[in-house]
């Protein structure tokens, strides 16, 4: 009851949790909520302002804005749920690694972090589509790659700090492995701010994805995320605007949704991250 | 620990990430699959060029070896040539620097400036219509592709009302909106965090007693308060830096103005190794300055960082 009442009161997370579920809504429910289906061309219907046929208008081949920005929720979506998903992996471990052991392993790790900081996020991720084939893999991979050292970093300063609480003691003194202490009673310890970063890191994801989409380096066709609508609507930014304001709309909707659901949940599960800010 | 002392630590931290990003950058045509020496040469040539620059660039060597070779030449200035407009490298990047440096500067001036008075507005006046407005821009514009905002000013100022040139480069007119579309977001950030440190100070002991001695309520906002939370700013500085430097590549992509950024992406389309490293290597190397200068000014301003 607790829970849900302190849930209730925080607004962020409430707007950012329903901006979601209705993505998450769309993207489950595309076939059925889209008019159209997303491919389908019809020339006789090229360059239609938004209109009650085709809400968010058509494209310069017939193609119906509103279908395709559905459609491609899950391009974005999913390859936004891959990088965060595998940038958490690679940053949880060695975040895990560098705060409990330290020594030459942290210094080592930290180093790793260091001149992966040094590359703008976006630019490490064109560096790595251009030694990979561009794709939906590649795209979380290389958005990936970028973001891993935020985890690295928040969850090293945890476990430094619960490395030498009493329950970690304790248990080093009945004989539990480094692997057990980490894996049974370190991690539980550090899903709140996880969850967090997970939520901040998709919100950056989708921004870095469409990016790399719009210079056609990231999700290829057939396959079309937001990204690569605002790349063919590049040409008809003056002729037919509609078709670039509407797949940004909903970048920025669900970067928001994302964003404000974090920085919710930072609220809710940490109040001293909330006091550091 | 002294700021000069600081200072010196901190360029030598610099110098082993430095190594790091050259080995990085080096291993870039390796990493890439096929054979590095192809890689390096315009794909019309024949193989007799692909085996010349093989030899020349010691790829057909051991991999350290070839890592020497490859610094040597950074470091003596033979940057190599472009393999499709057979420019030298240093040139290419020597007519384009001026535009970004130029804009990058222009962006931190004007998210800084614009920023910091509308995070202190909005905190001394929390709650008010303000408060609300700013911040709720703020949390737009960091959920906003810097791409899209680029699209969407060139769509309403420059198609529509016809106020600056759609895109290229010249007077100050063609700087207004890229300016603006880099420092969005950084403005964004900068006003939220110093908005929620100026609420911190504000409500510490020490303000308390300022206005209990009757200090005009001006000298405690902009000399008590202002001074104090201004440190999160700063230490922001580094972060700010990296991303207008990343930004840059975009905004002179969507407004194209020839910088290094849009030299970045032509470079990519083309595959164009040789260039690619370049400026990789460069871009890297401001990121890294700019987190330095960030870690100094901090450090100048706030003495306890230098005894973390």
């Amino acid at each position: 009851m607790k829970l849900l009442r302190s849930v209730l009161h925080n607004t962020q997370m409430l707007i950012g949790g329903s901006i979601l579920l209705v993505f998450i809504l769309i993207v489950a429910l595309a076939p059925f909520i889209a008019p159209y289906p997303c491919w389908r061309q019809d020339y006789t219907v090229t360059l239609q302002p938004p209109s009650r046929a085709h809400y968010f208008g058509t494209d310069d081949f017939g193609r119906d804005t509103f279908s395709r920005v559905i459609y491609g929720a899950r391009a974005s979506l999913l390859s936004a749920f891959g990088a965060a998903g595998l940038a958490g992996i690679i940053g949880i471990i060695l975040g895990l690694l560098a705060g409990y052991f330290g020594g030459y392993l942290d210094r080592l790790i930290q180093g790793l972090v260091d001149v992966t900081w040094s590359f703008p996020s976006l630019l490490l991720a064109l560096v790595l589509v251009i030694i990979m084939e561009p794709g939906l893999t590649t795209t979380m991979i290389a958005i990936a790659l970028g973001y891993w050292p935020q985890y690295t970093q928040v969850l090293r300063s945890e476990v430094l700090v619960l490395r030498e609480e009493e329950f970690v003691l304790a248990a080093h003194s009945i004989g539990a492995s480094n692997k057990r202490i980490i894996l049974i009673h370190i991690l539980p310890n550090v899903i709140a701010p996880v969850i967090v970063l997970i939520s901040l890191t998709m919100g950056y994801a989708i921004i870095i994805e469409a990016t790399l989409s719009f210079l056609g380096l990231g999700v290829q066709p057939p396959m079309s995320s937001w990204g690569t609508l605002l790349s063919d609507a590049r040409d008809f930014l003056s002729k037919a605007p509609w078709l670039s304001l509407f797949p940004g709309i909903a970048i920025t909707m669900a970067v928001l949704g994302f964003n404000l659901l974090g920085d919710g949940l930072r609220d809710l599960l940490d109040p001293r991250l909330r006091r550091r800010r | 620990m002294s700021l000069y002392q600081y200072i010196i630590r901190r360029i030598l931290l610099a110098i082993p990430v430095l190594f790091f990003v050259s080995i990085f950058v080096f291993s870039m045509v390796h990493l890439t699959p096929g054979d590095p020496a192809r890689l390096m040469v315009n794909p019309k040539m024949g193989p007799e060029v692909v085996q010349a620059v093989r030899e020349k660039l010691g790829l057909d060597r051991p991999l350290h070896i070839q890592y020497l070779l490859f610094m040597k030449r950074i470091l003596t200035g033979d940057l190599g040539r472009s393999l499709y407009t057979r420019q030298k490298i240093s040139t290419i990047i020597l007519q384009r620097l001026p535009n970004t440096v130029t804009l990058v500067a222009t962006g931190l001036l004007l998210a800084y400036l614009s920023a910091i008075p509308l995070g202190v507005m909005a905190a001394t006046h929390r709650g008010s219509a303000l408060d609300y407005v700013s911040m709720s821009i703020a949390l737009v514009g960091i959920a906003m592709p810097q791409f899209w905002l680029g699209l969407l000013l060139m769509l309403a100022f420059s198609i529509r009302l016809g106020w600056f040139p759609v895109a290229g480069y010249g007077d100050l007119k063609h700087l207004v909106l890229p300016a603006i579309t880099l420092a969005a977001s950084v403005m964004a950030l900068v006003a939220r965090v110093m908005r929620s440190s100026m609420l911190e100070f504000l409500s510490k002991d020490f303000i308390t007693t300022a206005r209990a001695k009757g200090l005009l309520e001006r000298i405690v906002v902009y000399k008590h308060a202002l001074r104090n939370a201004l440190n999160p700013v700063i230490a922001l500085f580094g972060l700010d830096f990296g991303w207008m430097v990343g930004g840059a590549v975009m905004v002179e992509y969507i407004f194209n103005r020839p910088g290094l950024g849009r030299l970045m992406v032509e470079s990519i389309y083309m595959r164009d190794y040789p260039v690619i490293q370049v400026l990789i290597l460069i871009l890297a190397t401001s990121v890294i300055l700019g987190n330095l200068t960030g870690d100094i000014l901090l450090s100048s301003v706030n003495p306890k960082i230098r005894y973390r």
